[in-house]
């Protein structure tokens, strides 16, 4: 882990061994407001899962109690995700299901088109959005990960990487 | 001829004298060429085997999608000896069969590049439980279900005992419920003007402006208040002239932009550059302790410190 100073223009080795390791395991991590959110998804073998979000502290390098998001079953692995205002806005990603009962090696890909807003001062999923209209290509596959987010003056845009379209979302 | 003529008026008088056909109750269909007869293939040690299948479904409508793999091993069944592919359909039914006019028969289109058939629907019903099951229809009229495809049970261990198999599959699509979602308008803007950003996404903001670097430096800003892409100083990469090592690190902090790499043909150096979006002008910084880069890096911004 290094730490980039923009005002001395230095690089500096620091240890923060949490928010590395946590990195290392998940990777996703949001900063709004000047403060970090993970969030990360639990899920046991039948594809019930649940998404939590948490704050990272960095004067501790410690992460907060995590707070539940969404327990719907197919709000998992988030893919794109961005921010407006305090509220974390998640794209969810494809979950999978198999069917133990099939002989042929079958799985139910639900495609979720869903972009979530969570807001994190009241720690509480507060809308629920349709984005399939801006899917391109063969809808039933591509993930959010080919998409990215930006907040330019509190306007979310989204970029899909595989046609380089931009897209403005007005909530 | 005069007996012709006599047997067409017979004729005639034969066919006005049929009931007329409104009271027929059977409908009135196109002629169609008849299909060869059709005879299940009973055997599983046909070499023709499914790989696995994938029943795709959405959210937010309710379209499915079937999608089935398949590897031949015996020429027999190469695909030019194939004529129909498709899956049986039902939702109250489990044994399937497309002799059977109350199931749906759903032909497939086949995929060349991925070696797999598909086929689509809009008309399930959600919460509803259905039967499925993948068939071919053989070019000299055979047909061969899954059922019958000699594919080991892949997610069972060898060593495990196998119980009795269902061959068809169950499965039900997702309620859709459109009044869970709040109101959104999506504008498609100006399109970003490089082609490559599914293999290089470079990017970061000044001035709550957005940068989009492309892997020979080539820099553009998004100016949101025209909608337009204007181009910027190009990034002169050192020492190749483009991104040839591991990805780059590329953020903005402080109304800057920066970039650190590695090139993979400098095993040493980090080359670290500056965007000063005021003058339009990138810099070379001589920074001391430059990191080494990972092939996956994650920057996280807080304040003037990014890590």
């Amino acid at each position: 882990m290094v730490r980039f100073d923009a005002l001395q223009k230095a690089v500096q080795t620091v240890a923060l061994p949490n928010l590395t390791n946590y990195l290392i395991t998940n990777q996703p991590l949001l900063t709004i407001s000047g403060n970090a959110y993970a969030y990360f998804g639990n899920y046991d073998e039948n594809g019930n899962g649940k998404l939590y979000s948490a704050r990272y502290d960095l004067a501790t390098d410690t992460f907060g109690q995590s707070s539940l998001i969404s327990d719907r079953q197919s709000d998992l692995s988030p893919a794109l995700v961005g921010s407006v205002g305090n509220d974390l806005l998640f794209g969810l990603g494809n979950t999978l299901k198999f069917i133990p009962t099939s002989r042929i090696y079958t799985q139910i890909v639900t495609t979720n088109d869903d972009l979530i807003r969570y807001s994190t001062d009241a720690n509480q999923l507060t809308a629920r959005y349709d984005l399939s209209a801006i899917r391109s290509g063969n809808s039933n596959t591509v993930n959010w990960v080919n998409y990215k987010s930006f907040t330019l003056n509190g306007r979310v845009y989204v970029i899909d990487r595989s046609t380089s379209k931009l897209w403005e979302l007005t909530f | 001829m005069r007996l012709f003529y006599l047997l067409v008026v017979y004729a005639l008088m034969i066919a006005g004298c049929q009931r007329p056909s409104v009271d027929d109750p059977t409908p009135v269909t196109p002629p169609q060429v008849p299909e060869p007869p059709l005879v299940d293939i009973q055997y599983k040690n046909d070499s023709l085997y499914i790989d696995s299948q994938l029943i795709y479904t959405r959210t937010t409508t309710t379209d499915v999608r079937f999608s089935c793999r398949f590897g031949i091993t015996n020429p027999a069944f190469a695909r030019k000896h194939i004529r129909e592919y498709g899956f049986c359909l039902s939702a109250t039914d489990s044994v399937l069969s497309i002799k059977n006019p109350q199931q749906l028969r759903l032909k497939a289109t086949f995929d060349s590049v991925n070696y797999q058939f598909e086929a689509i629907t809009q008309d399930l019903i959600p919460a509803k439980d259905y039967y499925i099951e993948p068939y071919f229809i053989m070019q000299d009229g055979r047909v061969y279900y899954g059922r019958y495809l000699a594919t080991p049970r892949l997610q069972t261990p060898s060593w495990v005992p196998r119980p009795s198999m269902n061959a068809i599959t169950r499965f039900r699509i997702n309620q859709v419920e459109k009044s869970i979602y709040s109101p959104i308008t999506l504008v498609n803007r100006t399109t970003v003007p490089i082609t490559t950003l599914n293999y290089d996404f470079y990017s970061f903001i000044c001035n709550e402006n957005l940068y989009v670097l492309d892997r020979n430096g080539n820099l553009f800003q998004y100016d949101a208040s025209k909608n337009k892409w204007l181009p910027r100083q190009q990034l002169t990469i050192e020492p190749s002239g483009s991104f040839n090592g591991w990805p780059a690190l590329v953020f903005g902090v402080n109304n800057k932009g920066y970039v650190l790499y590695s090139d993979a043909l400098v095993p040493n150096p980090t080359f670290h550059w500056e965007y000063n979006p005021n003058v339009d002008q990138w810099t070379k910084l001589d920074t001391p302790n430059k990191p080494v880069l990972a092939p996956y890096n994650y920057t996280y911004q807080t304040g003037n410190q990014v890590f």
